[in-house]
């Protein structure tokens, strides 16, 4: 503090020197800028993840919420314990559970969200050892291309509904943890 | 406010020394001198941080006062007024936030300029790495840019860890620049840069605070040949 006191009584002089010679030079500055940070669930973010469906395919659950899928559903799990889906086979779950036996299904498992200032692409990513591909693909898109095939733009405010894609391929009898990346950019 | 007086306190140092070699010894010397010192405010000081409209998320700035800073919390957040808006960045993700304020260098001297991740506060949001988040200030739009062209840079990585030094056989700042080199994040007078953010959130535990990133501004350290810049 001793030292800034200092400084602070002799700075006067080169300010003075500075503005009398009018050059803007300066040797260094530092110069120390606040930034606030909170982060958010992701009901709550700058990147919206909401899960569609009360089937219990998707859950949001922990602290920072995260919504979490499971396929089958922890409902079908329960009430088949032996349920899973086949090996070498290409699933779609495109709605949870109970979606379908309503007259007018609501379609999607995931909504993103951009709540962001800019326009985003949005698409997944999916890193694992086992052999499994997870994908994610536009619910309201008849070719239900891959997000990660053709990135549909997010303007600021837009959402995207979107359901799941499996490939079993190779894959071993199992529970599998994967983690899938959404990725906005 | 200890920033400018830290600034001034600078140059006069060389004044002080000017005058004690052309006047003989003496113990002690007390002379008033009137002094006229301008302070401006962020977006028009020598080092100017400004949050231009045209910028793509100028919004998170606040440039309402004299110093500017960034909100992604709740109250500040963008779009607030809307329902169900974002009340904060992901959590158990990565979040890049480019272009959030302009930084000019309004001097007349080249510098360059670095954040120094020892003096970001709190420490656990930078490599030391206890909190669940880690938060490292970055730059785009790099007039002088020669290095990873097409990314920002890290405002941070001219220092690195001795098994850094060791790995990629660069020396840290002051020596060499780091990963970068010196016209990386050198600013010639007139030029500017975007200020961004990298925010990595690792999930475990909700995260809320105040960070202090101290944006500096070196002309000692400046590359002095800037090749085809302007």
């Amino acid at each position: 503090m001793k030292r800034r006191t200092l400084l602070t009584v002799l700075s006067g002089v080169t300010a003075s020197v500075g503005l009398s010679v009018g050059t803007g030079a300066f040797t260094s500055v530092s110069a120390d800028r606040r930034l606030e940070v909170q982060t958010a669930g992701d009901n709550n973010a700058l990147l919206k993840l909401k899960q569609l469906g009360d089937g219990k395919r998707s859950i949001e659950s922990g602290s920072p919420e995260e919504v979490e899928f499971s396929f089958p559903g922890l409902q079908e799990r329960l009430d088949n314990p032996h349920l899973g889906l086949g090996v070498d086979s290409v699933y779609e779950f495109d709605r949870d559970t109970k979606q379908s036996a309503e007259s007018v299904p609501n379609e999607g498992l995931l909504r993103i969200e951009n709540y962001g200032n800019q326009s985003v692409e949005v698409y997944s990513k999916h890193e694992t050892d086992s052999e499994l591909e997870i994908e994610l693909y536009d619910v309201a898109d008849p070719d239900e291309t891959a997000l990660r095939d053709d990135s549909p733009k997010l303007g600021v405010g837009d959402s995207i509904d979107v359901g799941f894609r499996i490939r079993t391929f190779g894959a071993d009898i199992g529970t599998f943890d994967e983690t899938l990346t959404i990725m906005a950019d | 406010m200890e920033r400018r007086k830290f600034i001034a306190g600078l140059g006069s140092l060389t004044a002080a020394g000017a005058a004690g070699i052309g006047t003989g010894a003496f113990s002690s010397v007390s002379a008033d001198r009137a002094v006229a010192v301008t302070n401006a405010d962020d977006s028009d000081a020598l080092l100017a941080l400004d949050a231009k409209a045209s910028l793509a998320n100028s919004a998170y700035a606040d440039d309402s006062g004299n110093a500017i800073s960034i909100d992604l919390n709740n109250d500040d957040l963008n779009g607030a007024s809307t329902n169900g808006a974002a009340k904060g960045v992901n959590s158990d993700a990565t979040t890049k936030i480019l272009e959030i304020f302009e930084v000019k260098n309004q001097g007349t001297q080249n510098v360059f300029v670095y954040v120094d991740p020892d003096d970001i506060t709190p420490q656990s949001v930078g490599d030391d790495g206890s909190a669940p988040i880690y938060i490292d200030p970055q730059a785009s739009d790099l007039p002088n840019q020669t290095s990873y062209v097409g990314s920002a840079l890290s405002l941070t990585s001219v220092w690195l860890t001795d098994a850094e030094i060791d790995e990629h056989g660069r020396d840290e700042f002051p020596g060499e620049a780091g990963y970068y080199e010196p016209e990386d994040l050198t600013l010639a007078p007139g030029q500017s840069f975007s200020f961004g953010l990298y925010i990595d959130h690792d999930g475990t535990n909700d995260w809320t605070g105040t960070v202090t990133l101290p944006i500096t501004a070196s002309a000692e350290h400046a590359a002095t040949n800037l090749g085809s810049s302007e």
